[in-house]
């Protein structure tokens, strides 16, 4: 195996143009497992950490742009980002794997239970795929086809993460569970955003994403539908919860029951709201 | 030693290897480094049961690196491992795969990487066999037998009195079945041997473990040689909880075997997965349990069936039901007990011993029983254990008197002392439930009914006046050597920088069998004790003609002989040593302790057992949400009679310790299969408790004076586990109203029940 | 591949194959044992080592990165007359370590913790330590070993 480390966004996507069997590695905190079980490596590992274009978070006139080498303890740290967004990597695995696991490789990673996923889904987040061939951006909720399987390509490099000025202006929330409390993978993550009229106080726009209760982050319409143009109490909110609970088409396995899913999301969904609703600057 | 005064015993003397771990310095198996150092790399059955056909090992031989694969027949001495009757495990498996995860061949190469990517090309051809999974398949009428002899491992009673009478005349009866599921050791080191022929003709194997003479014993067989050419090293243990006694032996003995053939160093490193799905876990259960009683709170009856399912072969299982068996009508006075402990085998990974050894799964079952008793008389749960408990004169289960050192009505009394002065956060809040609940044990220290129980150790005084402890009970992280020091530089007047406790090497120790059963304290350190007991005579001989008078005028204190009736009046003791030394008193002595050995009958497991118990009492406050199942441990109290305390930091840290791993059994633990395989062998998807989840155990001892153990010890390593889990299981009851009788009491286990109850 | 960095003060320079971990060239090349390995899954944090002072697993991390890099491991906390450093010494003290297995990546996250945050509430040692498994202590001592560090600590240079 090779090692090359790109220095250049540019002389990157001209590696990956002409190498077949290369791959890119960014924290390796997924790719570094999967290659010592496999026993499996490829021809060229191309190291993207090294590129300055894609690190950071950078303010734009559209809104703000997260570079996809990030990490995800930039994330969790940066007050400028949406409150579900800093929790969701705030609750990935553990200091040592939030150092070096990148916002970029847990999402072209695409497991079903990826904590920045659902809220990147619910601030609906752009992500922006290169190649020598141009350029194209795709919304969150498309990137995903499956369970470790995305749209992109294989001599494309998602390089930029992009949220709409939209969205960060509303309040958000996100609350995952897993078996234990310290370093944890999510059995059920939920992430809210919503937006309140500054008028009236009722909700104009809200969006909602679940992981770990499909093959893929899912958005949950009916429950949004049932919520937008409230200003919802508990029951509504309960309510809510239900539709949430009656879209969500989770499986058993190693780390949980179906039923459990589906009875936790209930939880999980109100206190986000309540959050949300009664203390938006607590995050 | 009773009302002395003591200046190093009860003191908490830092950890005499502390500073070696602290600074990356210890040597673990894994950190030994030879040029020529080969590795081995097991190949595991994928599949729970089946019959091999064929190893195909010749395209591992052609993989770059590899230098050797070794099969069942390179055993030259009998393929044969596991550390007790019935000696029923293969090394490597040969004709029948018995679980999966079983290794039936190893693959030795120059590299670790080598010899995993050897291990991937061998072709094993295993026609698979429906595999018995449970209980109740094992048990079944028609079943088939995974051993010759059946799947019945052992079976063991326990009859005291008359059940039949006393239910007959009992005012209540209660009756119920409760199960826990395997536990995983998770010590944070693997199982690691090195096993290195030094060119001495002999052949050394550092390794990982619990028990290194087990080991030396079963290498020898394996490779067909005197024990007196194999030598044993214990390097720098990362923890073993009974788990590095099987396991090492097995490793410990393939890589003697692959070192021999190449004539080179060959390491066994397993991976964590290894770990999990190849070496012991802690037995499922499934225990029956009636209890009879009087109106008023007097148990009069306990009938109790335990089923352990030991997995594929035998290892400890015998012991573990024995344990299982003794314990299961918990610490009190009852006169009429019956109790049948079956382990069984099934293609599962096999289990062995860990850390409470049986008592853990039946405290669970006797303590969640004595709290619907409480409900069902509308008593105060620690009223209704405080009125059955144990106390000094009493006949327990297997009818053995103790007259003192039974401290149980002490730790109750604690407890509800401290219960009172604690109150728990209202109810109001409807998101959460709140409950306190208790649970009383014992665990009987020695080997007691496992054998005989000696411990050898030496002492040696140097000329400058330091001292040597030589002693063939590991260290695990418990502290025993430091404990063994305490207790030498109390008997020599040393202080503790100048005593030095031997890692066990099974050349230059002598053979103290297993260190199990919380025995290393009491018997251990009574071998301590009598050794340096035997040295002290020399040196007072010597002191007494220096200073031209009689033994009993001198005392040996902060590394001095001194007068007793004049303090500054001292020799130091450095002088002393020389000056014996030269008067050809002996400086070393080689002192042996034996507990009193077992004396029951056999058909109903009544008389002496153990040279004393552990009792304890604990208490567990929690607070579970409603709406996820998450529980807060809000306050826990551990409560134990452990006798005089050597070392109150060690002892903390052993509650601390034990405490958790009691409610990840409790609460977190739990090792899924599919169709016999283990599908979480991993630490994140198998939920070993983070320092997010620990607990906040506060440890309290009640001292009382055993008579078994030098200055009145007894032992801590093991009993908490069984009150943690125990107090665990009663408190999560009290909150929500519903009683679980199945291990582990998950979130996902509670929210479940709760909405169901709705 | 030639990679030149900086472990424990020491300039090094050697050939490696690009697929080795860090884990593997520190313990195996540079034999500084005091690295443990634990899992090979970034789930147990006893290979923690720290990277231009930040913890990151060594096991999951492969050697071409440590390319320029600061990096220290558990045998670079001694100072150079043998005398432990504070966080060494108070989790002596507070009986912090049993079988010793966990401590040296303990201890390296501890040093990361307390030079982010020097006098870090109970909850911030949780949440710092997440990352590192012990199995025998039960952590109540690992907190006071922390607790007590930080004190000792307060205003010195980590
Ligand atoms: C112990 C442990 C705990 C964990 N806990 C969690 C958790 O709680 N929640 C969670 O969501 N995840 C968790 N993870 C998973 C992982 O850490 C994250 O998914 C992380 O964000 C991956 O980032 P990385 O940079 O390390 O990815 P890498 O391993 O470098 O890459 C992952 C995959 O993405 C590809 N890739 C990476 N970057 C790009 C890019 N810019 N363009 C195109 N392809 C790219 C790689 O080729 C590779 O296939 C955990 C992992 C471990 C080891
Ligand atoms: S060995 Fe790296 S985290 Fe366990
Ligand atoms: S001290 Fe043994 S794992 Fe922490």
């Amino acid at each position: 195996m090779q090692y090359f480390l790109s220095a250049t966004l540019n002389e990157l996507l001209l590696v990956l143009d002409s190498e077949s069997n290369s791959e890119i590695i960014a924290g390796g905190t997924d790719l570094v497992i999967i290659m010592e079980e496999s026993g499996k490596r490829p021809e060229k590992l191309i190291d993207i950490t090294n590129i300055k274009e894609l690190i950071g978070i950078k303010e734009e006139k559209f809104g703000i742009s997260i570079g996809a080498v990030t990490t995800i303890a930039k994330l969790a740290a940066n007050n400028s980002l949406p409150c579900c967004l800093r929790s969701g990597a705030a609750s990935i695995g553990s200091p040592q794997i939030r150092n070096v696991g990148t916002i970029g490789g847990n999402i072209c990673n695409a497991s079903p239970s990826g904590d920045t996923l659902t809220p990147l889904i619910c601030l609906n987040a752009d992500l922006l795929l290169q190649s020598t061939k141009g350029e194209r951006l795709i919304s969150t909720e498309q990137f995903f086809l499956g369970p470790k399987k995305t749209v992109l390509k294989k001599n494309e490099v998602l390089s930029e993460i992009r949220i709409g000025n939209r969205y960060l202006s509303g309040s958000s929330g996100f609350r995952m569970i897993g078996q234990r409390n310290g370093q944890v993978i999510s059995q059920v993550n939920l992430a809210v955003w919503l937006k309140r009229s500054a008028e009236s106080g009722l909700i104009e726009e809200i969006r909602i994403a679940a992981g770990s209760v499909a093959p893929t982050p899912i958005r949950i319409i009916e429950a949004e539908e049932m919520l937008c143009g409230t200003n919802p109490g508990a029951k509504l909110i309960f309510q809510a919860a239900r539709s949430v609970q009656a879209c969500i088409t989770p499986i058993n396995d190693v780390r949980s029951t179906a039923e459990y899913r589906q009875d936790v999301i209930i939880g999980l969904f109100s206190d986000i709201m309540s959050q949300i609703l009664k203390e938006p600057q607590s995050c | 030693m009773r009302n002395q005064e003591l200046v190093q015993v009860g003191k908490s003397a830092l950890k005499v290897d502390g500073r070696e771990l602290v600074t990356g310095k210890a040597k673990f198996s894994g950190d030994f480094n030879f040029p020529d150092l080969l590795h081995g790399y097991a190949c595991r059955s994928k599949i729970a049961a089946g019959y091999i056909k064929d190893i195909d090992i010749s395209q591992a031989l052609k993989v770059p690196g590899i230098v050797d694969v070794v099969l069942p027949k390179d055993i030259l001495g009998g393929n044969i491992v596991g550390i007790l009757p019935p000696y029923d495990q293969p090394v490597l498996a040969d004709k029948e795969i018995r679980y999966a995860g079983e290794s039936f061949c190893l693959v030795v190469g120059t590299s670790v990487r080598a010899a995993k990517a050897g291990a991937r090309v061998v072709i094993a051809t295993i026609e698979p066999i429906p595999p018995i999974l449970t209980i109740d398949e094992a048990l079944a009428k028609d079943a088939r037998k995974i051993h010759a002899a059946g799947n019945i491992t052992v079976s063991k009673k326990l009859i005291k009195g008359d059940c039949a009478k006393a239910f007959a005349e009992s005012d209540v009866i209660l009756e119920d079945t409760f199960e826990t599921s395997n536990q995983e050791h998770a010590y944070l080191e693997t199982e690691v041997v090195c096993a290195v022929p030094y060119g001495d003709g002999r052949i050394t194997v550092h390794a990982s473990c619990q028990s290194p003479f087990h080991i030396r014993g079963h290498i020898a067989a394996n490779l067909n040689v005197p024990v007196a050419n194999v030598k044993v090293v214990q390097a720098y243990t990362g923890g073993s909880f009974g788990g590095k006694d099987d396991t090492a032996t097995e490793i410990g003995s393939l890589a003697a075997v692959a070192a021999v053939r190449q004539g080179k160093p060959v390491m066994i490193s397993n991976e964590r997965e290894e770990s999990i799905v190849g070496s012991t876990l802690r037995h499922a259960s499934r225990i029956h349990y009636r209890i009879a009683a009087k109106k008023d709170g007097t148990i009069t009856g306990k009938e109790i069936k335990i089923l352990l399912d030991g997995g594929a072969y035998a290892a400890e299982s015998p012991f573990v039901a024995m344990k299982a068996l003794i314990h299961s009508a918990g610490p009190y006075k009852i006169d009429n007990i019956k109790v049948e402990s079956t382990a069984l085998y099934t293609n599962k990974t096999y289990c062995g011993a860990f850390r409470g050894f049986g008592v853990p799964q039946v405290t669970f079952a006797s303590e969640s029983m004595m709290d619907e008793l409480a409900k069902k008389l509308k008593m105060d749960p620690l009223e209704l254990r405080r009125k059955n408990a144990l106390k000094p004169g009493d006949l327990n289960a297997t009818s053995q008197v103790f007259q003192e050192s039974v401290g149980l009505i002490e730790t109750i009394d604690k407890v509800i002392d401290l219960n009172r002065s604690y109150t728990l956060p209202s109810k109001k809040q409807d998101r959460y439930l709140y409950g306190t609940g208790f649970a009383s044990m014992y665990q009987g220290i020695s080997n007691g009914a496992e054998g005989i129980d000696v411990v050898g150790a030496s002492v040696q005084v140097m000329q400058d006046g330091s001292a040597l402890v030589g002693i063939g009970l590991t260290e695990l992280g418990q502290g025993s050597r430091t404990v063994f020091a305490q207790i030498a530089a109390e008997v020599l007047g040393i202080s503790l920088d100048k005593i030095s406790v031997k890692q066990v090497d099974t050349d230059t120790v002598h053979d103290s069998g297993p260190t199990v059963a919380s025995r290393s304290t009491t018997v251990g350190g009574m071998a301590v004790y009598k050794a340096a007991g035997e040295v002290k005579r020399s040196l007072l001989k010597m002191a007494a003609l220096m200073f031209k008078t009689e033994e009993n005028n001198i005392i040996l204190k902060d590394n001095f002989a001194q007068l007793v009736f004049d303090e500054n009046a001292k020799i130091p003791l450095n002088d002393v040593c020389v000056a014996a030394y030269w008067t050809g008193f002996p400086l070393m002595n080689l002192s042996f302790s034996k507990a009193p050995e077992a004396k029951y009958d056999q058909d109903t497991t009544q008389g002496n057992i153990y040279i004393a118990y552990n009792y304890g009492t604990h208490m567990m406050s929690v607070r579970i949400d409603k709406l996820t199942g998450e529980v807060k441990v809000l306050k826990h109290l551990a409560v134990h009679d452990a006798g005089k305390v050597v070392n109150p930091k060690a002892f903390e840290g052993q509650v601390e310790g034990a405490s958790l791993t009691g409610f990840g059994l409790a609460h977190l633990e739990k090792i899924q299969y599919r169709e016999g395989v283990i599908i979480n062998p991993n630490l994140a998807d198998y939920a070993v408790p983070t320092i997010k989840d620990r607990i906040p155990s506060e440890t309290i001892s009640i001292e009382t004076y055993n008579p078994t153990g030098p200055y009145g010890v007894k032992g801590i390593g093991e009993p908490p586990v069984s009150g943690a889990a125990a107090s665990f299981a009663n408190a999560v009851a009290k909150a929500t109203g519903i009683r679980f009788k199945k291990l582990p009491i998950t979130r996902q286990v509670i929210l479940e029940a709760i909405n169901r109850k709705k | 591949m030639l990679i030149e960095f900086i472990c424990n003060g020491k300039e090094i320079s050697v050939d490696v194959l690009a697929e080795m971990r860090a884990l593997d060239l520190i313990r195996n090349e540079l034999l500084l044992t005091g690295t443990k390995c634990g899992c090979s899954k970034g789930e147990c944090g006893s290979c923690t080592i720290l990277v231009d002072g930040i913890p990151e697993c060594s096991c999951l991390l492969l050697a071409p990165k440590l390319q320029g890099k600061v990096i220290t491991t558990i045998e670079g906390l001694e100072g150079a007359d043998g005398e432990l450093h504070p966080i060494q010494q108070a989790f002596l003290e507070e009986g912090a370590v049993q079988c010793g297995f966990c401590t040296p990546g303990m201890i390296l996250s501890t040093k990361a913790l307390l030079k982010k945050n020097p006098a870090p509430t109970v909850t911030e040692i949780e949440e710092g330590l997440s990352g590192n498994i012990c199995r025998c202590t039960g952590y109540t001592k690992i907190i006071k070993a922390v607790q007590f560090a930080a004190l000792k600590l307060k205003g010195s240079e980590i």
